[in-house]
Formats: structure tokens, C-alpha cells, sequence
């Protein structure tokens, strides 16, 4: 009897170890998050570090086993930039940081996000490229950039994320020409306005995509 | 630390002050004057004497009473020191505390008049009831030492004390309380022409002028403490005289409102052993300030905003080349501090006893304190005689240097709070023989002492939290038989109890956090905060704990495997603060033995098996703040008792089997409930109107999960605990601060459609939860007043008519929940403003028309949310919507909105006609133009003909050419 029940004790230890590990590197990814934000109305204040996990932080949503899946911080009045350790919240869905004041590039690493539907970084200061990195989100479904400071061509690559239904980039500096292919045959022009270097849709064969850039 | 040496040197000083008047100590062999007898005896009647101090005040030879000295000739009372001694002292993570034998009396007994010879005066300590130092002090003229410190006088301090001229020491401090006594004019001081000691520390000298000039006047002053005395720089404006200030020794200035710069008069006080600026406004650079103050022993700048010393602390230790101590703790460092060590140059830092760069928990702003990438310096280990060295709450990195286990004479190690790393071994402690303080919690520290290690010291004080032990219980704390406080939280520490723990001298004891097992051991007597929370003790309770541990105060033995019953005897501990059981199996009924006398403040028996009904002897426990039973299977109806515990904060009984109605005593009782949690019960009945009369810190709400029936109170908007002040802000935390325990507790709430237990974010949560329950009516508009919401709940009731339109006010609002009710209409536009939202759901009602669009509302885009509502249309539902559908849909990025599109028609139709019936109008009216535009087609048509053909001839003739070329 005491084997088993030491076993028992063992298996019950480790799969409670098991989502404990895995959720505190999510909050350890947040907790990084927070260090690189200016937060003047402390609208992250309950993100204590302390915690087993951050399903109770604010702004913050966790699936029924712990793994955050929601970062809900839209029009939250902060700034700053954003880091590599994103890319660690495995499980997240939605990543909303629309209409702040953050800058720097977009991380390569929010590629690692196997299962995010929706990623909404529109009317912020981002600058740099769109990340060729985000072909790897098949999951995803809307993707808003506009109104930031991108520069570069839109990535052939994304005409690969077959689930993509709504994608906008306008208000940037893109340059090059618009996809066609892929899920790019259905987008309104209206989501690529107002980008000075971006010259209309792709002429396969004649023009380099890249032209302008 | 500063202070104790504050102190020590006015003991010292006084002593000195004493010396001249100590021959006369041996006096039991004269005897004294029967007149001054009787006096003394007359003394003592005025005073209360709960301790029997003057208890020797008996027989003929008063001047062989305790206290009593008399003159060697001529056998008068000279000396009457009647100082208050402590009884008993200490510190410890509960907070200070101390004891003094105080005589009490109403006023001081005018007798004292009597002694005529009396040149020594010493009341300090002892209780004259707030009454006011008597003016008839000034008629004492022999008197040289007067000292009435700390003895609860209130009021002005009396002019006329200048008339004492002969005085050598006068102290009026007073840490009673804030400025119960006051000095405004200050002029009679510079008759004291002789004073060495001046004491007033904690006498409000605000509105007196300048000091500097009656410091002038004192040319024998060697000590002076004026700290707590409401004193800027404008009180020490003048330049001094030199030869008066180049005697002053001590100086004391703490706690006062002095900024940069640091005044000319201070700088310049280059006799100065002593000086204490701690706790002023200071906000400039350390170095240059004090660079004449060569002589300095002990220097305090703690609890300003020093922002750098230039050339690092080094640079200080190599200037003052007699400095004992060095106080910098809690200021606000930026940059390069300590300094690299090149080599201690000559004098630096031989003499230093006393080092404090602490900052608590607070924390450095900067990681690299030390400029030396964070790391704490090898040099340290060279100050041999530093006893006391405390560098917490620095955000130091890397490992301990060994070379600190070099000191050999240190007494106190604080590290905590920092993040060092790396191990821990008998090389680091083996020479710390003096060691009694040692405190290394908070770090990333690994502990690799063998268990069998005989440590040299004698520790009081071990606080390891969270350094990785990894072991069992760690043998070698056996011999440290003369610890009162030992902290080992959280690390990783297994296996049971030893039973040697009870011969420890333990008064705190903190284990919580580890993955120990067994059984309860026995405890030491002495202990006032036992915690073993989170581990895996199992067994009941011992029915005698209370007998065990009479001075008990935190008892937390929260979240274990522990079951039985309550034992009775925990009502017999009548310190008992803190009593928190949760999460264990204990079961039976709870103890009602509670009495008026009890002090305890928490109460949290939740998440157990306990059954029967609240006892009604709680409502004795006045002092209660958080009573949570919840999560039991507590029946019966809430007790009328509870009543009297008007003190609550908290007040969860959720998921219980509680019956009968929501009592209206609720609202009327709890002024200050700031939780209420009701959930899970059985209650019947309606929400009573009262309840709107519940606090104005009520953040937290729930009934959810009752019977409960009848419409939701429209007052419920006046719930201002719950109303957010000024945007973009969150509830204010004021309410909170008051209540020390509240971020090591824990609530269960259903957020985003799931169970969250809130702990240490519980304070900014506010939440309403009415939800499954049988509530009937309309949603009352006054909820979106209450623009704090973070949560709302109003799910499976019978709640009919629309969301209120305001709803979007909310701004705060992360969850939603309105389903499985019967509301309708259509979802209100401006529901598309709650950009916190992320879960919602309005699924099963009879809502119409379009969802409506927008930032958050669009990543929301699970079509189950909207489920069961089968006229609603448009995304993410499939269902198309009909133009003729009403809709309020709105689109912040103006691309979809249906108004928009609507104008857009309406002007090009308007166009179009006007265009189209503008020609063929008038064609169809007039002959004339009909005739004239049809001609002109004609040769229009006629003239393209015409040219077409002969540009295709003249096209081939080219092609034609081109080739006969080839």
C-alpha cells in the first residue's frame, strides 16, 4: 500500500507541477511585457509577479488549464516596446494592443504564436517590417497593422494563412505592390490606403513585388 | 541603527553631565533631614505606583531610598532620579515593542519646592496624564540637570526656565505622540548660558524664529537634539560664531523639513562626533555637503532623497577616517554609489562598525547599485570591524562574496530582498561567531550547509525565505537555541517536523510554502505567529492547542491535509489576532465559546467540512474584519448577531446550504464592508432596499447562485465603491491600506465564464454578481453608474427589456455576462466602447437586429456568445443582416458604417436623376432640341466612321511598307 500511495503521491505532484511550470514562464513573459511599458494610468497594476499565474492580472485571459490565451490591452495609455518573451505565451489567441503608444519593431518571435486568431496592433507607433515570421500563424484570422510606421514590402509569405479574413495595413510607409494570391484576393483596397511607397497590386511577372522599396 | 546609537550617546553624555554630581552616591550612612523626609513621602503619595518603584520608600534614612541622594556634609537631598526604567524591549517582525515601569500622577506634586538643596531632577519616562510642565520649575535655582523627557507633558514649554541659569542639562524631548508640547519663542534658551546638553526632541519649534542666534549665546553646548521639531532651513539661516560651534559634539536634526542646500552652519561644525540629518528632505548630492566634518564617528542621512554621492562611498570612508557608522539607508541613488575599490586608502572605513545601504523592500531604482554591475564588492570583506551591514532591497546580483565571511565580527547580515544567487555554505558563516542577525530571504539563493554543521553563532534572528534548502528540515537550527524568530517560507523544505522545535525559544515560526508532512509537532509556549500554511500537514488539531500557546497571536494553517474538529480551547487564547484554517478537512461544528474579550480580526474557516449553523457567539468578536466561512456546509440562517461586528471588511458565506431571507441588517450593519459574498446559498425572498445603504467601499457584490426573486433595487447605482473617479484611474485604494492582512487573502469569483481565485489583486477587483437566481424586471439604467465594474454578472435570471443604452460606459468592464435571460431589442452601439472587454456573452435572450462592430467587439468573434437569439444578425453570426434590419451597428474605422453607405446612395441616386431625366427630360419636352440632339449624334456617328476607316486604311498601307523595306 505505501508503494502505491507514495506513487500516487508522486503522479498527483507532478501534474500539478506540470501547468505550474509551464503558466509561470506565461507570467514570467508578462511580468518582461510590463518592465518594458510606461504605464501612467496603471492600468497594470494587478499584474503581480508573485503569483502561481496570471489568470487573475488584469487585461489578462487564461484557458481552463492556466494558459493565457487573451492579452486585452486596446486603448490602454501605454508605451513602450514590446520584447522576444511574447513569443511565449504558447497558448494566446488574441493579442489586442491597438491604440497605444508603443514603439520598435513588431518581435519576430510573436510568429511562435502556433494559435493566435487575432492580433490587433493598428494605430500605434510600430516601425520596421512586417515580420516574414507571421507566415507560421495559420491560426490567424484577422490581422489589423494600420496606422503605424511600417516600412518595407508586405511579405509574400502571408499569402500562405489560408484562414486570414481580415487584413489592413493602411496608414503606413509599405512599399512594393499588394499581394494577390491567397486569402489577399479578397481584401478591399481600403486596406492598403494611405502607404506612399505602395504601388497598387502585384503585376506576377513584370514587376518585382518589391518594386519601389 | 542610527538611533541606537542616538542613543547611546546621550546616555554617554548624560553620564558625563552626571559624573560631577556622583561623589555623593555613597549616602546610606548619613541620614537625612526630617523636613525633606517627609517631602519625599508626600512625593510619593502624589504617584500611582503599579510597579512598586518607591516601594523602599520607607524607614527613617530617606537617603538610603532608592532614587534618594543626599549631600555627604551637610545630608540634604540632592539628587532625585525617579527615570523610568524599560522593564522589557525587543523588535521583531511583529513590530516593536517595550514596557516602562512608569509612576503615574495628575500634575507634578509642588512639594518638589521643598528641596531646596535638589540640583538633580530626573522625571524622565514617567506619566504625568498630558498635564503642564509646572512653571514653578523656575523657582528651583540650584537645580544643574533637569530632564522631565518622555514623562506625557503637554503644552508650551514655560519661559521662565531660563531663569534656571545654573543648568548643565535640560531635556524636554517628548516621543508621546506629535508635538504634544511646543516652544514659540526661543529667546529664553540663550540664558542658559552654561547648558553642554539641550534636549528637545519632538517639541514643535515651527513657528520659532532663527535658532542660530541663541545657539550663539550657549558657548558650553556639546550636545543638541532637535529632531522631530518641525524645524527647515530657514531656522538655521545665520552664519555662526565660530568659536561656539566648533565645540558641538552631537547633533541631532532628524525628521525635520531641511532641504539642499545642506545649510553653511552644519558644514561648517567641524567638531561635530555625531550628526543625525535622517528622515529630512535633503535631495542633492552627499559628497561636497559634509567634506569639512572630518571627525565624525557616526553620520545619518537615512530617509532622504540623496540622489548620488559623487565619488562612491569609498570617497566617504577616506575622507572621515574616524567613522563608526554610516547610515544612507532609503534614499534615492541613481548611478555609481559605493565606488570601485582601488585601494582603501589610508584611514578609509578601519573603524567601520555600522554600514546600511538597505532600502527595505522597496528596491533600488538602478541595478547596478554599486556600480560594479550589481555585484556586491569583494572590499566589504576588508572592513574588519563592521558588526552591522545591511544592504536589502538593492536589486544586487551575482553571488556573496566569501570574503564577508571574513567578518568576524559582524552581528547583523541583512541581504534581503535583492537578487543574488548561487550557494550558500559553511564558508560564507563558519567565522561569523558574533552573528545574531541573518536575514538572506528573497533572493535566488540555494543553501548547501550539511545538516550536520555546528554553526559558531548564536543566531536570534533567521529569515531564509525562499532560499532553496531542498532538504528536510535542517539539523544544525537545533543548536540555535537562542532564536525568537525563524522564517523558512517556501523552500522546498520536506519530510516532518522535528520534535526539537518545541525547545526552541521561538515567538514567530514560519514554514509556510514547503512540502512538509506529519503531524502537527509540539510548539513552543512562546509563540506569538505560527505558520505553516501550504504544506502537507495531516491529523487533527490538538484539542489543547490553546492551553499550548497562551500568547498566540497569528495562528495560519491554511491549505493542508489537516482534519477533526475545531478544538474549543482556541477560544481560551485571548491574543489571538489572525485564525486562518481554509483548505484543510476539518469538519464538525464551528466553536461557539467566543467572548467580548477576544481580540481577533480574521477569521477564515472557509474551504473545509464544517456543518451545523454560524454560531451566534461570533457577533462577540467586535474587533472582526474578515470573516470568511464559505465553501462549507453551513446551514440554518445567517445569525442577527453578526450584527454587532460593525468592523467587517469581509463578509463571505458562499457556498454553504444557508436559508431564509437576505437579512436588511446587512446595509444597516456594514459600514465598512468593502466584500459580500453570498453565493451558493439557499436564500429566498427579494434583495432587500437596505442593502443599498451598504458601505461606500462596497467593491465586491454576489448573490449569485440563491433563490432569490423579485426586481434588481434601482439603487443599486449608489454603490460609490464601486463608481471610478477621474478617467483612466482605478478604484482608489485608501480603504485598503488600513487593513494589513488583506493581500494575503483569497476570494473565488466566476470571471470570463470560469472560477478565479483572487489573491494579492483581490483589493482592485469590483465585481456584481446576481446571477442564477430567479430576478425578474428590467435592468436598472443606474448600474452604468457604476463605471468601476470590472466584472458583471447577471446571467440565468428572468430579466426582461434592453441593455441599458449607457452600457458602454463601463470602461473598466473585462466580463459580461447577460445570458439566458429573456432581455431583447437590439444590442446598444455603444457596447463597442468597452475596449477591456474580452469575455462576453448575451447568448439566449430575444435580442434583435445587428451586433454591433468595433475595437474589442470584433475580436470577439465566437459566434456561441451570440447563440440563441434567432433575430440577431450580421458577423461573426452567419446570418446576414436585411437592409431594412434595424441595426446600430458602428465601426470606429468608418468602414462599414451603414449610415455612411446609406448617404453615399442617396447622393448618387439624387445625382443620377438629376443627370439622367436633366437631358432626356428636356428631350422628351422640347421638339426643336430633340431634333438637334439626334442630328448631331448622326454626324457625330457620321465623323468617328469616317476617321476610323481611313486610320485603318492608312495602318495597313505602314504594315504593307514596313515589309517591301525588309
Amino acid at each position: 500500500m505505501a508503494p502505491l500511495s507514495l506513487f500516487s503521491l508522486l503522479l498527483s505532484f507532478l501534474l500539478f507541477l506540470s501547468p505550474a511550470i509551464s503558466t509561470n514562464s506565461e507570467g514570467n513573459a508578462l511580468h518582461a511585457l510590463r518592465s518594458r511599458l510606461s504605464d501612467p494610468t496603471n492600468v497594470l497594476q494587478s499584474w503581480d509577479p508573485t503569483l502561481v499565474n496570471p489568470c487573475t492580472w488584469f487585461h489578462v485571459t487564461c484557458d481552463s488549464n492556466n494558459h493565457v490565451i487573451r492579452l486585452d490591452l486596446g486603448n490602454s495609455n501605454i508605451s513602450g516596446i514590446l520584447g522576444p518573451e511574447l513569443g511565449q505565451l504558447q497558448h494566446l489567441q488574441y493579442l489586442e494592443l491597438y491604440k497605444n503608444d508603443i514603439r520598435g519593431k513588431i518581435p519576430k518571435e510573436l510568429g511562435n504564436l502556433k494559435d493566435l486568431v487575432g492580433m490587433d496592433l493598428y494605430g500605434n507607433k510600430f516601425e520596421g517590417e512586417i515580420p516574414k515570421s507571421f507566415a507560421k500563424l495559420k491560426s490567424l484570422r484577422f490581422l489589423r497593422l494600420n496606422d503605424n510606421k511600417l516600412t518595407g514590402s508586405i511579405p509574400r509569405e502571408l499569402t500562405t494563412l489560408l484562414n486570414l479574413k481580415v487584413f489592413d495595413v493602411s496608414n503606413n510607409d509599405l512599399c512594393g505592390t499588394i499581394p494577390v494570391d491567397g486569402p489577399f484576393s479578397m481584401f478591399s483596397l481600403l486596406s492598403f490606403e494611405n502607404n506612399k511607397h505602395l504601388n497598387g497590386p502585384e503585376l506576377k511577372g513584370l514587376v518585382p513585388y518589391d518594386f519601389g522599396c | 541603527m542610527g538611533k541606537l546609537f542616538n542613543l547611546v550617546l546621550i546616555v554617554l553624555t548624560l553620564c558625563i553631565e552626571i559624573a560631577p554630581f556622583c561623589s555623593c552616591q555613597n549616602s546610606s550612612f548619613i541620614s537625612c533631614i526630617e523636613g525633606e523626609r517627609q517631602t519625599l513621602l508626600t512625593l510619593k503619595q502624589s504617584f500611582e505606583d503599579p510597579f512598586h518603584r518607591l516601594s523602599s520608600w520607607k524607614g527613617k534614612n530617606c537617603c538610603t531610598w532608592k532614587g534618594v541622594s543626599c549631600d555627604e556634609i551637610n545630608g540634604h537631598v540632592v539628587k532625585l532620579n525617579l527615570r523610568a526604567t524599560s522593564r522589557f524591549s525587543g523588535e521583531t517582525v511583529l513590530g516593536k515593542f517595550s514596557e516602562e515601569s512608569s509612576l503615574v500622577a495628575r500634575e507634578v506634586n509642588s512639594c518638589l519646592l521643598e528641596l531646596r538643596y535638589l540640583e538633580h531632577l530626573d522625571l524622565s519616562g514617567n506619566d504625568f496624564q498630558y498635564s503642564a510642565i509646572p512653571h514653578f520649575f523656575s523657582l528651583m535655582r540650584q537645580l544643574r540637570y533637569l530632564n522631565i523627557s518622555n514623562a506625557r507633558f503637554n503644552g508650551s514649554v514655560p519661559n521662565n526656565l531660563g531663569n534656571l541659569t545654573g543648568l548643565r542639562v535640560l531635556d524636554v524631548s517628548h516621543d508621546q505622540g506629535p508635538w504634544a508640547l511646543r516652544v514659540d519663542d526661543v529667546q529664553w534658551i540663550s540664558n542658559l548660558s552654561s547648558l553642554r546638553h539641550l534636549g528637545m526632541a519632538g517639541v514643535y519649534l515651527g513657528e520659532a524664529p532663527d535658532f542660530s542666534p541663541v545657539l550663539n549665546m550657549l558657548p558650553s553646548l556639546l550636545s543638541l537634539h532637535l529632531s522631530l521639531c518641525g524645524l527647515n532651513n530657514s531656522h538655521l539661516s545665520r552664519h555662526p560664531i565660530n568659536s561656539t560651534f566648533h565645540r558641538i559634539r552631537h547633533l541631532d536634526l532628524g525628521n525635520n523639513h531641511f532641504t539642499c542646500p545642506v545649510p553653511i552652519m552644519l558644514q561648517n561644525m567641524t567638531s561635530l562626533r555625531v550628526l543625525d540629518l535622517s528622515l529630512n528632505l535633503f535631495s542633492c548630492s552627499i559628497q561636497s555637503s559634509f567634506d569639512n566634518l572630518k571627525s565624525l564617528v557616526h553620520l545619518n542621512l537615512a530617509g532622504n532623497d540623496f540622489s548620488s554621492i559623487e565619488n562612491g562611498l569609498i570617497s566617504i570612508l577616506g575622507n572621515m577616517c574616524y567613522l563608526k557608522s554610516l547610515d544612507l539607508s532609503f534614499n534615492q541613488f541613481q548611478g555609481e554609489k559605493i565606488g570601485k575599490y582601488r585601494n582603501l586608502s589610508g584611514c578609509a572605513g578601519h573603524d567601520l562598525e555600522t554600514l546600511d545601504l538597505g532600502s527595505g523592500r522597496t528596491g533600488g531604482q538602478i541595478p547596478d547599485w554599486l556600480g560594479i554591475g550589481g555585484h556586491i564588492p569583494d572590499w566589504l570583506g576588508m572592513l574588519k570591524n563592521l558588526k552591522y551591514l545591511d544592504l536589502s532591497g538593492n536589486q544586487l546580483n551575482g553571488s556573496i562574496p566569501e570574503s564577508l565571511g571574513q567578518l568576524s565580527n559582524l552581528e547583523t547580515i541583512d541581504l534581503s530582498h535583492n537578487s543574488l544567487e548561487g550557494a550558500i555554505s559553511e564558508v560564507h558563516l563558519a567565522a561569523l561567531s558574533k552573528l545574531k542577525v541573518l536575514s538572506i530571504s528573497s533572493n535566488s539563493l540555494t543553501i548547501t550547509i550539511k545538516s550536520n554543521w555546528v554553526p559558531p553563532f548564536q543566531l536570534e534572528y533567521i529569515e531564509m525565505e525562499s532560499c532553496k534548502f531542498g532538504t528536510e528540515f535542517p539539523q544544525w537550527l537545533q543548536t540555535q537555541l537562542k532564536a525568537i524568530t525563524l522564517v523558512l517560507s517556501n523552500t522546498s523544505i520536506s519530510g516532518t517536523l522535528p520534535n526539537w522545535i518545541m525547545d526552541m525559544n521561538l515567538y514567530e515560526l514560519d514554514l509556510s510554502h514547503n512540502q512538509i508532512n506529519g503531524t502537527l509537532p509540539n510548539f513552543p509556549s512562546n509563540l506569538k505567529r505560527v505558520d505553516l500554511s501550504s504544506n502537507w500537514i495531516s491529523g487533527s488539531l490538538p484539542e489543547i492547542i490553546g492551553d499550548m500557546l497562551p500568547q498566540l497571536r497569528y495562528l495560519i494553517l491554511s491549505d493542508n491535509l489537516m482534519n477533526g474538529p475545531i478544538p474549543n480551547s482556541l477560544c481560551r487564547i485571548k491574543t489571538l489576532v489572525v485564525l486562518e484554517l481554509s483548505k484543510n478537512s476539518l469538519s464538525g461544528n464551528i466553536p461557539n465559546c467566543w467572548r467580548d474579550h477576544h481580540v481577533i480580526e480574521v477569521l477564515d474557516l472557509s474551504s473545509n467540512k464544517l456543518s451545523g449553523v454560524i454560531p451566534s457567539s461570533i457577533g462577540h468578536l467586535d474587533s472582526l474584519r474578515w470573516l470568511d466561512l464559505s465553501n462549507n456546509n453551513l446551514n440554518g440562517e445567517l445569525p442577527l448577531d453578526l450584527k454587532s461586528c460593525t468592523s467587517l471588511r469581509l463578509l463571505d458565506v458562499g457556498e454553504n446550504a444557508l436559508s431564509g431571507n437576505v437579512p436588511k441588517w446587512i446595509g444597516e450593519s456594514f459600514r465598512f464592508l468593502t466584500i459580500l459574498r453570498l453565493r451558493g446559498n439557499k436564500l429566498k425572498g427579494s434583495i432587500p432596499s437596505q442593502l443599498c445603504q451598504l458601505s461606500a467601499d462596497l467593491h465586491i457584490l454576489d448573490l449569485a447562485e440563491n433563490n432569490i426573486k423579485g426586481r434588481i433595487p434601482h439603487c443599486f447605482g449608489n454603490f460609490t465603491g464601486m463608481v471610478l473617479h477621474g478617467e483612466g484611474d482605478i478604484i482608489p485604494l485608501e480603504p485598503y491600506k488600513y487593513l494589513m492582512y488583506w493581500e494575503d487573502e483569497h476570494l473565488t469569483e466566476v470571471m470570463k465564464g470560469r472560477f478565479l481565485e483572487y489573491t494579492s489583486t483581490l483589493s482592485l477587483l469590483v465585481y456584481l454578481d446576481l446571477s442564477r437566481n430567479k430576478l425578474k424586471g428590467q435592468i436598472p439604467q443606474e448600474l452604468t453608474f457604476l463605471t468601476g465594474l470590472i466584472g458583471l454578472n447577471l446571467s440565468h435570471n428572468q430579466l426582461s427589456g434592453t441593455i441599458p443604452k449607457k452600457i458602454g460606459e463601463l470602461g473598466m468592464l473585462e466580463s459580461l455576462d447577460l445570458s439566458v435571460n429573456e432581455l431583447s431589442g437590439v444590442i446598444p452601439s455603444s457596447m463597442s466602447t468597452l475596449t477591456k472587454l474580452s469575455h462576453l456573452n448575451v447568448s439566449y435572450n430575444n435580442f434583435s437586429g445587428q451586433i454591433p462592430n468595433g475595437n474589442q467587439l470584433q475580436t470577439l468573434d465566437d459566434p456561441s456568445i451570440y447563440a440563441g437569439n434567432p433575430l440577431l444578425c450580421g458577423p461573426p453570426l452567419l446570418k446576414k443582416c436585411l437592409d431594412d434590419e434595424p441595426h446600430q451597428g458602428n465601426n470606429d474605422n468608418g468602414r462599414d458604417n451603414p449610415a455612411e453607405k446609406m448617404w453615399f446612395f442617396i447622393v448618387i441616386m439624387s445625382g443620377f436623376a438629376t443627370g439622367f431625366w436633366g437631358v432626356v427630360g428636356v428631350l422628351i419636352f422640347k421638339k426643336s432640341w430633340r431634333h438637334a440632339y439626334f442630328l448631331l449624334v448622326d454626324r457625330s456617328k457620321d465623323w468617328v466612321l469616317v476617321h476610323v476607316t481611313l486610320k485603318i486604311a492608312s495602318v495597313r498601307n505602314m504594315i504593307k511598307g514596313n515589309r517591301t523595306d525588309e
